[in-house]
């Protein structure tokens, strides 16, 4: 190799640029562009939150008779036992899902995701 | 010579094409944030396997600049390059991974080619680009990240500069400095092998 400045710059910029691992670009555009949309949008959560909010403004603004059944039944064992029951099975489903909701295989989180 | 730099500045030269697919990114189109990845993706991992030498961090490296390039696109300013704009991402976050090796190592220290036995007894009889890539590997960390833009970007000093965020001068010395140790690698290499 001739060492002058040109044959230098020439040898440096003729060299290859490296070959990034096969999957590289896959993991970038998954996690940019190509990020499945969230399963919920903003608007949508705000919208949930303000009715269950009102929901229970509503069962406990309107007499202590709502209130008072509402707390009377949860001394049940058996509506105890129902609820464990559906706090497991949620768990459960969670954990089978990998933590993604099932909405997110859902035919629509795909269209939102399409750029 | 001035053909070849030509050629070679064009790899990353894409200016008015970029701006635009920038727009288009910024206007909510996906699919142009991915023509840019799939542009900047090679020279984006270049940059970063060059400047930490070590491939799975390099990995790492190009995924975060091009998510944290994702995620401020509405930061990019209009008047900017593009590639200047990653290659900034992708150089500060290699500066982070070094900094955090000499926090815990003594693996990585600036002047290693000058003081201590390094990649340059590694370099024997091999290919020239080989021997040029393991010369660039036995620079001290700055001058590696000189040739290394110097390779990506051409002669474009300004934009070296603003990527590394040194005054021109700096990068014009750097990179003077570097080929005169790379000129004395190359020239010790080639005595060695014969």
């Amino acid at each position: 190799m001739r060492l002058d400045d040109d044959s230098l710059d020439r040898a440096i910029m003729a060299l290859p640029l490296e070959e990034p691992p096969p999957e590289l670009r896959a993991s970038i555009l998954a996690a940019t562009a190509y990020r499945p949309a969230p399963p919920f949008t903003l608007a949508e959560i705000v919208a949930a939150v303000t009715v269950a909010a009102i929901a229970s403004w509503l069962a406990f603004a309107m007499g202590p008779k709502i209130s008072d059944a509402v707390a009377a039944a949860f001394t049940h064992l058996r509506l105890l036992l129902w609820v464990a029951v559906g706090v497991g099975a949620t768990l459960w489903l969670e954990l089978l899902t990998a933590g993604r909701p099932a909405y997110a295989f859902s035919r629509r989180a795909k269209v939102r995701a399409k750029p | 010579m001035a053909a070849l730099l030509a050629r070679v500045g064009a790899r990353v030269n894409n200016a008015p094409e970029d701006a635009r697919l920038v727009a288009a990114v910024l206007r909510g189109d996906k699919e142009a944030f991915a023509t840019l990845v799939r542009r900047y993706d090679r020279p984006v991992y270049h940059l970063a396997y060059r400047t930490l030498r070590d491939a799975e961090e390099a990995r790492d490296v190009a995924q975060e600049a091009f998510f944290k390039a994702f995620r401020s696109m509405r930061t990019f300013r209009p008047d900017a390059k593009f590639s200047t704009w990653i290659f900034s991402i992708t150089y500060h976050a290699c500066c982070d991974r070094l900094n955090r090796r000499k926090r815990f190592s003594v693996e990585e220290l600036p002047e290693r080619a000058d003081t201590a036995p390094g990649p340059e007894h590694r370099v024997i009889a091999l290919d020239e680009a080989q021997r040029l890539r393991d010369a660039i590997d036995a620079l001290p960390e700055k001058y590696r990240a000189v040739v290394t833009l110097y390779h990506l970007q051409g002669q474009q000093y300004d934009e070296i500069a603003a990527i590394l965020g040194l005054p021109m001068g700096t990068v014009k010395t750097h990179l003077f400095r570097a080929k005169e140790q790379l000129r004395r690698l190359l020239g010790r290499s080639m005595h060695e092998t014969r």
